[in-house]
């Protein structure tokens, strides 16, 4: 769900070495995300991996990734799919090695802590509220175990 | 470019890895060479790149050979490999306008403007 890619980039940037993907089922938004990697590159940084992809089909193997960053669609902009949170979270759990992280950006905090509570696999690490605008916001730290 | 190529796999199925290619439109581009990257890209226990999938995608596309058949031991500081391997995964043949073919279902995934459409 990344969107223009606008927090992968930034993910990017601070950690060079990494192989960054970047999965979004909007057509649209992926061409924002393929304008920003590729001034990006202009600057010097790696290319972005970028997938036209839903986040409850990655088109990625078991355990392949290190780490996970979402923004989590609000429900506000980008309309509401019942169950997506949850169906994300199977996703990335699928697809998260063990002792891997996720980093999930969401105003609904309560609808993501009941469904991590939900399912053992996930240890919470830790929360930090921040503002996005005038929307409190929760940043959740997560480890697949 | 082929290293998200070797990521790929067909969403819901056990084997639908690697994807055939079926190129229309592609090109070769200029990446900076970044020794450490490339390093951490190579086959580690559960991540990064399938070589033997790899090498298969080559043959494939004509491009036996751009490789050795199996990844050399202390490849981190072998600059050679590195470098060849560079230029397959983030240079050659990148395809812009394509399709994928899921090797278990024959399902067929389009490539647009370089990006994999895996819906």
């Amino acid at each position: 769900m990344c969107g223009r890619a606008g927090v992968l980039l930034e993910a990017a940037r601070l950690q060079p070495l990494a192989a960054c993907v970047g999965c979004d089922r909007n057509a649209a938004q992926l061409e924002g995300a393929a304008a920003n990697a590729d001034a990006a590159a202009r600057q010097g940084a790696l290319p972005l991996l970028l997938m036209h992809a839903d986040a409850t089909r990655l088109p990625l193997h078991d355990g392949s990734v290190d780490a996970v960053l979402s923004d989590l669609p609000f429900g506000r902009k980008h309309g509401r799919r019942e169950g997506l949170y949850a169906a994300a979270l199977r996703e990335w759990r699928r697809v998260l090695r063990p002792g891997g992280c996720a980093v999930l950006l969401t105003t609904r905090k309560a609808e993501l802590a009941e469904v991590v509570s939900a399912d053992p696999a996930w240890a919470k690490v830790g929360r930090h509220h921040l503002m996005i605008g005038a929307l409190m916001a929760c940043a959740h730290v997560l480890r697949r175990q | 470019q082929l290293l998200t190529h070797n990521m790929l796999m067909a969403p819901g199925t056990k084997n639908g890895f690697p994807l055939a290619i079926e190129v229309e439109k592609m090109e070769t581009v200029e990446s900076e060479f970044r020794s450490e990257f490339t390093a951490r890209m190579v086959q580690k226990p559960v991540t990064q790149v399938e070589y033997g999938a790899l090498l298969q995608t080559l043959a494939g596309l004509g491009m036996d050979g751009t490789l050795p058949p199996a990844v050399p031991d202390s490849y981190e500081s072998n600059e050679e490999f590195l470098r060849a391997l560079h230029h397959v995964l983030m240079e050659a043949r990148r395809v812009i306008d394509g399709t994928l073919v899921c090797p278990e279902t024959g399902k067929r995934f389009p490539i647009k403007d370089g990006i994999p459409s895996m819906l």
